[in-house]
């Protein structure tokens, strides 16, 4: 499973839902409510659903399939790639947020146990989700969602270093300020890196915040 | 009378010859005077000319002498000058010359003294930063191995709530 496949099974979800309800935008909001629940509809699709009309909805995947064929770039006004872009973040910022550094170490039925553990749902879509994280470590999809993620101007790339591994409210803490700070189009990756021995370093799009240990003793013997 | 004919005088000879004194002498004054006089005239002329010409020669050769002599003057003047020029040029050249000199050899004392200033922190500099290098090293080694875990991991909280 890649990033493309993902898009294309979020695509599919709603290409289908719009095929089985085509009077989905005349319904009132409880009726919107039954058939969601019907349809077993990600939150994902709900969302977006909720925030767009018929013209919208093919114009967006019509602008999304030509940039996953042709890498044309984004329009502003795709809706369901800035949707899709804040769901991918939200989901990479759950999983750091909820699985911690051994979950690299663990057998796969083990890894299987702790993602359905943070993605409860079974929808298409967060299986496909699943599969995602079961297949790839936390810095490849980094990178992968990054490459998407790009393409909008407020995207913050953050890498947190820390010397080892803290537990999930400090994480969540640290997710939740970011968020906070930089929108929902924050990427959060946390990282082990044991040579700065202390304190933690701090990447936003490259840009280096280093309040690590190392670099107190360096600036320490260097002045001294 | 008789007497002087007895010496072979006689007054007619006497007379004879004065007549013939006479009209020699008047035939002569006529005859001679006259040229002799106008040659005399134009002779003393001439020479009365040329010693005015010889005296105005001389008065020129006087005046081209008072005019060498003060060009003479005027050339030693200007000699003098012209040497007491000299004479404070070449003072002052050397005067610029010394300073120069001198300039150059602070200079070059200063260069001197920077480079071996400069090689001094240079070496200075080098054996700090290979001792600090160490003792960081050692410092980071140390922290590493001894620092128990939970001291790291507040370290991190204490970094994250400094950068918020």
């Amino acid at each position: 499973m890649n990033l493309e496949q993902l898009i294309t099974t979020l695509m599919v979800e709603l290409l289908q839902f719009i095929k089985d309800n085509p009077d989905f935008f005349d319904l009132d909001a409880k009726q919107t409510q039954t058939v969601f629940d019907r349809a077993c509809l990600s939150a994902f699709s709900r969302e977006y659903l909720l925030d767009s009309d018929m013209q919208q909805i093919f114009d967006d995947i019509g602008g999304l399939t030509k940039y996953l064929k042709h890498s044309v770039k984004l329009d502003n006004s795709n809706v369901l790639a800035q949707h899709l872009a804040r769901f991918l973040c939200k989901q990479y910022n759950m999983a750091v947020i909820s699985l911690d550094k051994s979950f690299a170490n663990l057998d796969a039925a083990a890894q299987a146990e702790k993602i359905d553990h943070v993605f409860k749902s079974n929808n298409k879509v967060t299986l496909a989700v699943k599969d995602l994280f079961l297949q790839g470590n936390f810095d490849s999809l980094a990178k992968m969602f990054g490459t998407y993620l790009g393409n909008f101007e407020d995207f913050k790339n953050i890498i947190v270093q820390i010397p080892l591994d803290v537990d999930a409210s400090l994480r969540r803490n640290m997710v939740t300020k970011f968020n906070d700070k930089f929108g929902e189009l924050s990427l959060v990756n946390v990282q082990i890196n044991q040579r700065i021995v202390g304190g933690l370093r701090v990447f936003v799009n490259g840009e280096l915040t280093d309040l690590s240990w190392h670099r107190k003793i360096e600036t320490l013997t260097k002045t001294n | 009378m008789d007497g002087l004919d007895q010496l072979g005088i006689s007054l007619d000879s006497i007379l004879i010859y004065l007549v013939n004194y006479g009209v020699l002498l008047a035939v002569l004054s006529y005859l001679l005077y006259k040229p002799i006089n106008n040659f005399t005239t134009k002779r003393r002329e001439t020479i009365k000319g040329q010693l005015e010409q010889a005296s105005d020669i001389k008065k020129e050769f006087e005046q081209e002498l008072e005019n060498l002599k003060a060009e003479k003057l005027l050339a030693e003047k200007q000699l003098q000058s012209e040497l007491k020029s000299m004479k404070e040029y070449i003072s002052d050249k050397k005067k610029e010359l010394l300073e120069e000199i001198d300039s150059k050899r602070s200079q070059m004392l200063e260069k001197a003294q920077q480079e071996i200033d400069e090689a001094k922190a240079s070496m200075i500099k080098e054996v700090e930063t290979d001792l600090l290098k160490k003792m960081s090293q050692i410092i980071l080694e140390v922290l590493n191995n001894k620092v128990p875990a939970e001291v790291i991991t507040e370290s991190v909280s204490e970094a994250w709530a400094e950068y918020k």
